[in-house]
């Protein structure tokens, strides 16, 4: 009297599982970007505006205390998507070439991260939000201009979008 | 006199000749990537790293010169000096993980990159040398490491106390803040005696890789 529903239970977890194991499997395929010039120029192009958006963001933050915080950090990991987008278009000699280039550029962006950190310290040991919100948006901004420049330089170097 | 005309003639052809070669390179239609002058940047980078500790220390001994309440001016500056060391500083300490996180291979990827200069001459040399070299970027890495290390402690002694100052400048007269000013000085020092080690090292590079007939003259 039990056993049938149970058996049937099986049956139908294990139709759902085949029936969805195509999808899983699309889900899990790797979606490589391609790597052409114009491909690499879009990319770069995209750092570039992420770039903007968060030094936007800093030049208002003070103004949002906590959400101004929020917003840094979320266009700085935009930032992060957006350079990670960017180097899966490189060719394989670009990123062989460029290997500690790209490291460096990879170490600026843990740098600048850096800036979160302080900026909770200072708030542990005192600081005002407006003040420590100021100084961390002055760091991030002209630091991440620094950084684009750098990144600029170095795709330049890679001969980044060249056809 | 006669000398000198002759001396501006042949630095005219010098920059005939260069601005011909420098036409040239950048003519060439190919998308392949360009080695960099690693150690010329690095060194570039040191030095400048060095100058903005140099500034952050005299602008902490004027602090330290205060007996009774540092006057807001000179706690601004110190607080612009701060920031400055902070954004400044990126790049060298973006070099000096990379070094650390790459290790042997940010060398080799090096080596490779300067197998591929245009200059057979360097190529050359790169061959030759590349036992000393290695050794040379071993001192490197160990040197920018510790002055990374030294660099978080600088770093954040002057934060502490920059936040000391904001709350409360009469703060200086404090036992507990002369101690901190103290000790970020001696890890300031720490910070330029690492990269003083890094650019011995970097020259001795520079001088293993610059041909015989081209060594700068004394």
């Amino acid at each position: 009297m039990t056993r049938k529903p149970l058996l049937s239970a099986k049956l139908r977890l294990l139709l759902a599982l085949a029936a969805l194991s195509p999808l899983l499997l699309c889900a899990q395929w790797p979606f490589v970007p391609p790597t052409t010039p114009s491909a690499q120029r879009n990319a770069l192009n995209a750092v570039r505006m992420q770039v903007d958006w968060l030094q936007n963001s800093t030049r208002t933050a003070a103004n949002f205390g906590a959400q101004g915080y929020g917003n840094v950090r979320q266009q700085f990991e935009g930032l992060r998507g957006a350079y990670g987008a960017f180097k899966q278009t490189l060719r394989p000699d670009q990123l062989a070439y460029g290997a500690n280039d790209l490291a460096e550029m990879d170490a600026g962006l843990d740098i600048l991260q850096e800036a979160f950190t302080n900026y909770e310290q200072d708030i542990a040991e005192g600081r005002p939000v407006r003040t420590a919100l100021n100084d961390m948006g002055q760091v991030m901004r002209q630091g991440s201009a620094l950084w684009w420049q750098e990144l600029n330089k170095k795709a330049s170097r890679l001969r980044v979008g060249w056809g | 006199m006669l000398g000198e005309v002759l001396a501006s003639l042949k630095a005219f052809r010098l920059v005939i000749l260069i601005s011909t070669l420098c036409g040239c390179a950048t003519k060439e239609p190919s998308s392949a990537p360009q080695p960099g002058n690693g150690i010329q940047e690095y060194h570039q980078l040191t030095k400048q790293a060095v100058t903005l500790v140099h500034a952050t220390l005299d602008s902490l001994e004027l602090i330290s010169a205060q007996t009774n309440s540092c006057p807001p001016k000179i706690v601004e500056a110190f607080e612009k000096q701060l920031q400055r060391l902070q954004i400044e500083s990126i790049q060298v300490r973006a070099r000096v993980q990379a070094i650390q996180a790459r290790g042997d291979a940010y060398f080799e990827n090096w080596s490779e990159n300067l197998a591929r200069m245009k200059d057979a001459q360097i190529r050359e040399l790169a061959a030759r040398f590349h036992p000393k070299l290695k050794e040379s970027f071993m001192q490197i890495k160990l040197a920018s490491q510790n002055a990374r290390e030294a660099f978080r402690d600088f770093s954040s002694g002057l934060r502490k106390l920059r936040v000391s100052l904001e709350n409360d400048p009469s703060v200086i007269r404090t036992e507990a803040t002369k101690e901190l000013i103290r000790t970020t000085r001696d890890t300031g020092q720490e910070v330029l005696q690492q990269l003083s080690a890094v650019n011995v090292e970097l020259q001795a590079m520079t001088q293993m890789l610059t041909p015989a007939n081209s060594a700068p003259t004394r």
